[in-house]
């Protein structure tokens, strides 16, 4: 349950409000399947009513790490946005500072936020320290490498070769984040074009209820 | 866009005629119809016209940015650039600039941002200011630019295959589901008929086109999901 809380949390939203909508849903489910049976006076209602609950709540509670994984990928798309522009600046003869300040014009709220405490970090400490805390938002090793690189830049100068070793893991960072974007991409269609086997499942159980039905009927002699 | 509402409405039609065939409740036809037309005019509209016309911008933007520098370079003249970029087929980026007559050429580029829109373009009058500003080869100091514009293309050109061959795919195996569903109704037709008595029967054969809808919105949400930056002061 703490994990749970904490991942909401991670995502900005209200524990108290998430527990509320699924207990208002399940809620829904449980009156409908009621009425249902009371009215229609049919069991199947008692199989699908709770089926959907079920269904729902999984859905519901699961799909947090999804939002996780999400906001992760577009942190580091924002990145990769954002330290392309970076390398633009710096061959342009801006110093590592004032690139990575005017590179916060472009940011999103969460990369803005990090940038600013990055520079103000920098502004404190001249070590390589700030450069490694930015990083670390990222949980990706080579964003790390990109980072000292950076730093190394600032040691000895924006126009030595640690703007080449800087370019160099930059676009290996930026070509596999877009392959990966791209099959990314591939299998969600991919998933989403079969979703009419969902279809097509969802009309085999519907005929199946249908011919029960029926064979009930011929049973009872209706 | 008229083309595609006019296809849209039309096979709208068809569902609903087909829900009410197999569900034999012109309600659900009805029904059907309103919310399919809903959903396309309260939202997929809006949402096809501002994908349709990123979309556009990108691609004159890139090549806007691509053949101004490559002319500055070589004629080194803002006016000749200019009107190089301009050669891109987007009537909607030459009405725009129509009105722009009395500007200087560089106000006129730097006016450009506020019809493209784009992060990258921001950049590039960046780099055109610095350019301005201190001279030197255009061509190395917009090197990085002009490779990630060729990159970007590139994404979006392969993103929008892979949307087509799925699109394809989506298309066929929903088909195929309806088909099912058809001969059901017309292949054993007495049988269907006594299925349709069930009370239940026909709104889960309701629901079977609201998952058809649901399914279409899954698969144009993430069709159009496009990971361009724009930029934020307009």
């Amino acid at each position: 349950m703490k994990k749970l809380i904490a991942k909401m949390k991670r995502l900005g939203l209200s524990p108290k409000k998430e527990f509320l909508i699924l207990g208002v849903v399940n809620l829904v489910l449980v009156l409908v399947t009621v009425l249902g049976k009371m009215l229609a006076k049919n069991t199947v209602f008692l199989i699908i009513g709770p089926g959907f609950a079920v269904i729902f709540s999984i859905m519901f509670l699961t799909r947090y790490d999804t939002e996780i994984n999400k906001m992760h990928t577009n942190n580091l798309l924002e990145f990769s946005d954002l330290f392309n522009f970076f390398r633009i600046y710096i061959k342009n003869g801006y110093n590592v500072y004032s690139a990575l300040k005017e590179i916060s014009y472009f940011a999103n709220e969460n990369l803005k936020e990090l940038l600013s405490k990055l520079l103000d970090e920098i502004d404190e400490d001249k070590s390589v320290q700030p450069f490694i805390n930015f990083a670390h938002n990222f949980n990706e090793i080579i964003i790390e490498e990109l980072m000292i690189s950076i730093y190394q830049m600032i040691d000895e100068g924006e126009q030595s070769n640690y703007l080449t070793q800087f370019e160099f893991i930059f676009d290996k960072f930026s070509e596999s984040l877009t392959t990966k974007e791209l099959k990314k991409k591939d299998s969600r269609l991919g998933t989403l074009s079969s979703s009419a086997l969902v279809g097509s499942c969802f009309l085999i159980v519907v005929i199946a209820i249908g011919v029960v039905g029926v064979i009930g009927d011929m049973t009872n002699g209706i | 866009m008229k083309t595609f509402t006019i296809s849209y409405l039309i096979t709208t039609l068809v569902v609903a005629v087909f829900c009410y065939l197999t569900t034999s409740n012109i309600f659900f036809g009805i029904a059907v119809i309103v919310i399919y037309s809903a959903y396309y005019f309260l939202y997929l509209y809006k949402r096809i016209k501002n994908y349709n016309s990123l979309v556009k911008r990108v691609h004159s933007c890139y090549f806007f940015i691509n053949s101004f520098l490559i002319t500055l370079s070589v004629k080194e003249s803002f006016a000749e650039a200019y009107e190089s970029g301009l050669r891109v087929q987007d009537s909607q980026l030459h009405l725009f600039t129509n009105e722009l007559n009395e500007l200087s050429d560089y106000d006129k580029v730097k006016y450009l941002k506020n019809y493209f829109k784009l992060a990258i373009y921001k950049m590039f009058l960046n780099v055109l200011e610095i350019y301005q500003d201190q001279g030197g080869n255009i061509l190395t100091m917009s090197d990085n630019l002009m490779r990630e514009c060729t990159r970007t293309e590139k994404t979006l050109t392969d993103s929008s295959n892979l949307g087509v061959k799925h699109l394809i795919e989506f298309i066929i195996l929903w088909a195929l589901s309806f088909a099912i569903l058809l001969f059901m109704k017309f292949g054993i037709r007495e049988f269907y008929d006594k299925m349709l008595k069930n009370p239940i029967f026909s709104p889960l054969i309701f629901i079977f086109f609201l998952l058809c809808l649901l399914s279409v919105h899954l698969f144009i949400k993430n069709f159009m999901d496009l990971s361009i930056k724009e930029d934020k002061e307009e």
